[in-house]
């Protein structure tokens, strides 16, 4: 049985003996514990404490059983929340959403096309209607203001089959399309009086099914973490995974609600790959992604925690790569104010310290929605168009895509180089130009070529379970053998095996 | 001083003359001047940074984790999700929105919270039917041998301590023990306070 190998160097070096100073010199119950806290987040039991007394020592066996514990992925996870500042709380899509008043759920953003004016009650009264919920002709109460009033209909939730809810009739309509041939499934339907949440209210939800769908996008970041180590511990598997993890809410989420914000969201997993699951199926299922996708930096819960490309450059920074943007002390010193400031922010004084690197860096999300989790493809959004580029030039009416995605309106001579060019590479130089179609895993890959990214994930694990900086000559040691294998798990088990953790005594 | 009380409680301003004065003098005498130098230099902190494990304060999570471990499953509050769990916001536990960084200091606060919660748990452990909370079998006994092998067993359990006796603290919770029992006569009490005041030791929650 192969045993630990313990170091006592660390202690003879330093001199250290206090455990209270030193950590590192505990005893063998004090490693036993700090191990299983750190690596499982709980203390060993009574059972496991009596085998490392019996034993003398912390057999390498307990600790890959550790290492491959369910507890230990769970610590894995935590310390790559604090990485991902991993947690939604924000207005999903709010045309969908659903107040709820005397116990009648309704929909009041599309109160002003269904009731004709907005915080219209629909009254207290059951309503007569058809099979889609339609309020039937002559059924519906005008009230004095020319608002309508059309009564509720019971309606068993999506949510909460087996159960029924009391939703305003017109918000409850089933319709698939209009009587003019609208579609009620997507956004085209908003202004509709015929359409409405569909059967089950699918295409709506209330304040709790966001807080539910929210937590879901949060947990498949966790669980992509689990999957690494699942999948042997491999690192950059975060950044290339090939999966997601969907339960019922974010399924839900992904085919129901999505196709009502086109423009700010897709689902990162085909259609027909979600799984066919209740809103209240819990379980997390594995479902392939689309081939654009980069990993946990372009999975939903991150681009909607990090809304701005240079939010999403700006936290990859600091968390792999642990370093942060720092002005010098004369970087904040006024430009004059008689000359218009450059819209570069790479140019312009003031923000180049920072921005020189965070444009190229913020450009690999490029294709990536701002406030949003859609990608644009090069059909969707190429580079250049001619189109956008002629109607600026020449001033004339831009359709909305260019207003919205392409340099059209220029406010400073900078700009002119970039009419008709996406927004997202202007000022881009030399192969910068190229970030945003390599995606952030572009920027995974460039970092990996150096010790940076190595050296970070090194950081951040010896900070967490030293709660010290290791020595240099000792990162630099981990550093190496991280950038060799890549694995953390075994970058996890050479820290706590390491003198630096603990000594022995 | 008795004179002068009973003069200065007397009343009379006349007496008062009548005790010795003190007449300052002219100018203060002058004290020698003291410079920063003067102190001397000595080395409170080790200079040299620390390259290896420094003790750590359990997250409230483990805290939380490791209380229901060792005492066989008893969540504090009794209900389905753990009293710990309604105070991470006011323990700084990081929520990633306002707090992006959770507060390890063996704070106060956290102390109160972690009182409250061994109060709890200690006092459920005890009166637990089939509980492990004893290493003796009479938990009721006055033998300070079997007090001492409890301290011993219990402190094995709760702060993974070797169970070996000699260190100063045992002593210390024999004290504790025995002083509580005499008070209230019940070894329950006795044994809970002991329990409580090994989880709020920093051998417990510091590692």
């Amino acid at each position: 049985m192969k045993r630990l190998v313990l170091m006592f160097m660390a202690v003879l070096l330093t001199g250290a003996s206090d455990p209270w100073v030193d950590a590192a010199s505990q005893d063998l119950h004090g490693y036993a514990r700090a191990l299983s806290l750190d690596l499982r987040g709980v203390v060993p039991s009574e059972a496991e404490l009596e085998a490392i007394e019996a034993a003398g020592a912390i057999d390498e066996s307990i600790l890959d059983d550790w290492l491959e514990s369910p507890g230990f992925e769970e610590q894995v996870i935590l310390e790559h929340r604090e990485q991902f500042w991993n947690l939604l709380d924000i207005n999903l899509l709010a045309t969908r959403r659903l107040n709820i008043r005397s116990g009648t759920y309704f929909n009041n953003r599309r109160a002003r096309y269904t009731r004709l004016a907005t915080q219209t009650h629909c009254g207290d009264f059951e309503a007569t209607v058809d099979e889609f919920n339609s309020p039937v002709e002559g059924s519906v109460q005008i009230n004095e203001d020319g608002s309508l009033s059309e009564g509720y209909v019971w309606v068993e939730p999506f949510w909460a089959p087996g159960t029924t809810v009391k939703v305003c009739a017109y918000d409850a309509q089933t319709h698939d399309v209009t009587d003019d041939g609208v579609d009620c499934s997507t956004s085209e339907g908003f202004e509709e009086q015929q359409c409405g949440c569909g059967p089950n209210m699918q295409w709506c939800f209330d304040n709790n099914r966001e807080r539910i769908i929210e937590t879901a996008l949060v947990t498949d970041l966790n669980e992509r973490v689990r999957e690494m180590l699942q999948a042997g511990g491999d690192y950059s598997r975060l950044f290339d995974g090939e999966n997601m993890f969907v339960n019922g809410a974010s399924a839900h989420f992904f085919r129901h609600l999505v196709p009502f914000a086109e423009a700010n969201y897709e689902s990162p997993v085909a259609i027909e790959d979600l799984p066919d699951i209740p809103f209240t199926e819990s379980a997390y299922i594995a479902a392939p992604l689309k081939d654009h996708h980069d990993g946990i930096l372009t999975a939903p819960g991150w681009l909607l925690r990090h809304q701005t490309n240079r939010g999403r450059a700006n936290r990859f920074y600091g968390a792999f790569l642990c370093a942060e943007f720092m002005p010098t002390e004369t970087a904040l010193e006024g430009d004059d104010p008689s000359v218009l400031p450059s819209p570069d922010l790479q140019r312009r004084s003031g923000c180049l310290d920072c921005h020189a690197r965070l444009e190229p860096w913020a450009a690999y999300w490029g294709r990536w929605r701002e406030a949003g989790a859609r990608y644009h493809s090069d059909e969707d959004i190429p580079a250049f168009s001619e189109e956008c580029s002629v109607c600026a030039v020449t001033g004339t009416s831009c359709p909305d895509i260019c207003d919205d995605y392409y340099v059209t309106r220029p406010s400073h001579t900078d700009e002119l180089p970039y009419l008709g060019w996406a927004s997202v590479y202007a000022f881009l130089q030399d192969d910068h130009s190229a970030h945003p179609d390599l995606g952030p895993l572009g920027w995974v890959d460039k970092t990996s070529e150096t010790a940076d990214f190595g050296a970070c994930a090194v950081k951040n694990a010896s900070g967490w379970l030293l709660n010290a900086a290791a020595s240099d000559a000792q990162a630099q040691e981990w550093t190496a053998q991280f950038q060799v294998d890549g694995n953390y798990r075994t970058l996890v088990k050479q820290i706590v095996m390491s003198g630096p953790y603990w000594g022995g005594e | 001083m008795l004179l002068w009380m009973m003069l200065a409680c007397s009343g009379g301003t006349k007496d008062v003359a009548l005790v010795d004065t003190v007449v300052p003098e002219e100018e203060p005498p002058v004290l020698p001047g003291v410079g920063e130098t003067d102190w001397g230099e000595t080395e409170v902190e080790p200079s040299v940074p620390a390259n290896t494990r420094q003790l750590k304060r359990m997250t409230v999570r483990q805290a939380r984790d490791s209380m229901e471990q060792i005492s066989g499953g008893i969540v504090w509050g009794g209900g389905s999700s753990s009293d710990w769990n309604d105070h991470f916001d006011t323990l700084g536990v990081a929520d990633y929105q306002l707090r992006v960084e959770s507060d390890r200091q063996p704070s106060v606060m956290f102390q109160k919270f972690l009182d409250d919660a061994a109060s709890d748990t200690c006092r459920r452990w005890i009166l637990g039917e089939g509980s492990a909370f004893h290493s003796i079998d009479d938990p009721d006994s006055a033998v300070q041998a079997d007090i001492r092998a409890n301290i011993l067993g219990l402190r094995w359990k709760i702060q993974g301590k070797a169970r070996t006796d000699g260190d100063p603290i045992i002593d210390d919770y024999l004290t504790l023990y025995t002083s509580v029992r005499a008070r209230t006569d019940s070894s329950d009490h006795a044994w809970g306070s002991v329990c409580q005041a090994m989880f709020t030791h920093p051998d417990f929650f510091m590692y």
